[in-house]
């Protein structure tokens, strides 16, 4: 089992960040979701709006990758289940594989919270739990997938880790209308110290135990102002094979 | 040229329901909800038509949405 966070600072209010993350596809940067759709919506008791989405996606699985989970299939689905609270300015998301289950389980965790020091900045804390089970090398195979999702959140920003390949600069999305797609921009690197990455990404092996979800620590040193986001816009960036 | 990227539902006869009831619901989560004004919700009988499309979709499709529970402390998750 490998656990795998991540954290990304969004130059764009809460609002702002939330109303393009709820129509964060299609998104070119992650072709491989092919279809969304709603399953549920409801609110609850105290005003925090839930959905239940399915995801399909479609992956070109390396052909090693098919060799070792012994399967052709490229359309998986992700259920994911989001909370987003208004009035605490919180907007939780949690999804998991529903296809492949017996060969590999991605769990994932998104907060979007506004920073605590600028309200006009966003957070977004990304965990992953990744468990291949059932065959050979499922370590290794555990650790290149996390190893994927680093380098890919790296690239993505706004967008979940999970598979989506990314060299440098974080995207987010520009401020639209509510009929209008997000556009997507790459976001300024919050570059604290000597110009290294901000997002910490860490990797624990746990003994085969149920996780529990910690909260990643925010690194964010306090008092630093975000970068103006560039205006190109990037979209068509090289991207590779997602790990399985 | 700007070309508009749109999203297909899970089901293919169904990606016109969906593409309605998203552009009705967008527009209520960034003017309404969001703005934690609580005054009803314009999408239900949308919802209603997209919803029905989508769940035979995905019996057709055999695609297992049951069952499965997110991980989480003490959860298990049965294989499939």
């Amino acid at each position: 089992m490998k656990i795998w966070s991540t954290e990304h600072v969004f130059s764009y209010p809460w609002e702002t960040v939330i109303k393009a993350a709820m129509r964060k596809y299609p998104n070119p940067m992650n072709p491989n979701v092919v279809g969304v759709d709603v399953l549920d919506r409801n609110l609850d008791t105290d005003g925090r709006l839930h959905s239940h989405r399915l995801l399909s996606t479609e992956w070109g699985l390396p052909g090693i990758v098919r060799a070792i989970l012994g399967t052709g299939h490229t359309r998986t689905y992700v259920k994911e289940h989001s909370i987003v609270d208004p009035e605490e300015k919180k907007m939780e998301l949690y999804s998991t594989n529903i296809t492949l289950t017996n060969l590999v389980s991605v769990d994932e965790r998104l907060v979007y919270r506004p920073h605590p020091d600028n309200p006009e900045v966003t957070v977004l804390t990304q965990e992953a739990i990744i468990t291949v089970k059932g065959v050979s090398l499922s370590s290794y195979l555990e650790g290149m997938m996390a190893l994927r999702m680093s380098a890919n959140a790296r690239k993505e920003g706004p967008i979940r880790g999970l598979c989506r390949p990314h060299d440098q600069g974080l995207y987010h999305p520009t401020p639209t209308s509510p009929d209008k797609p997000p556009t997507w921009q790459p976001a300024q690197t919050n570059l604290p110290h000597g110009n290294q990455p901000r997002q910490t990404s860490h990797m624990a092996t746990s003994p085969d135990k149920a996780p529990t979800w910690q909260p990643a620590q925010t690194n964010l040193p306090h008092g630093n102002q975000p970068s103006q986001p560039s205006l190109v816009t990037r979209l068509h960036r090289g991207h590779h094979n997602p790990p399985w | 040229m700007l070309i508009v990227l749109k999203m297909n539902s899970v089901g293919e006869d169904c990606t016109d329901l969906k593409r309605e009831y998203d552009q009705c619901f967008n527009r209520w989560f960034a003017e309404k909800f969001l703005k934690e004004d609580r005054s009803g919700d314009p999408c239900t009988e949308m919802f209603k038509k997209y919803q029905h499309c989508v769940q035979k979709a995905i019996k057709e499709k055999n695609i297992p949405i049951d069952g499965v529970e997110f991980m989480g402390p003490n959860k298990e998750k049965p294989d499939s």
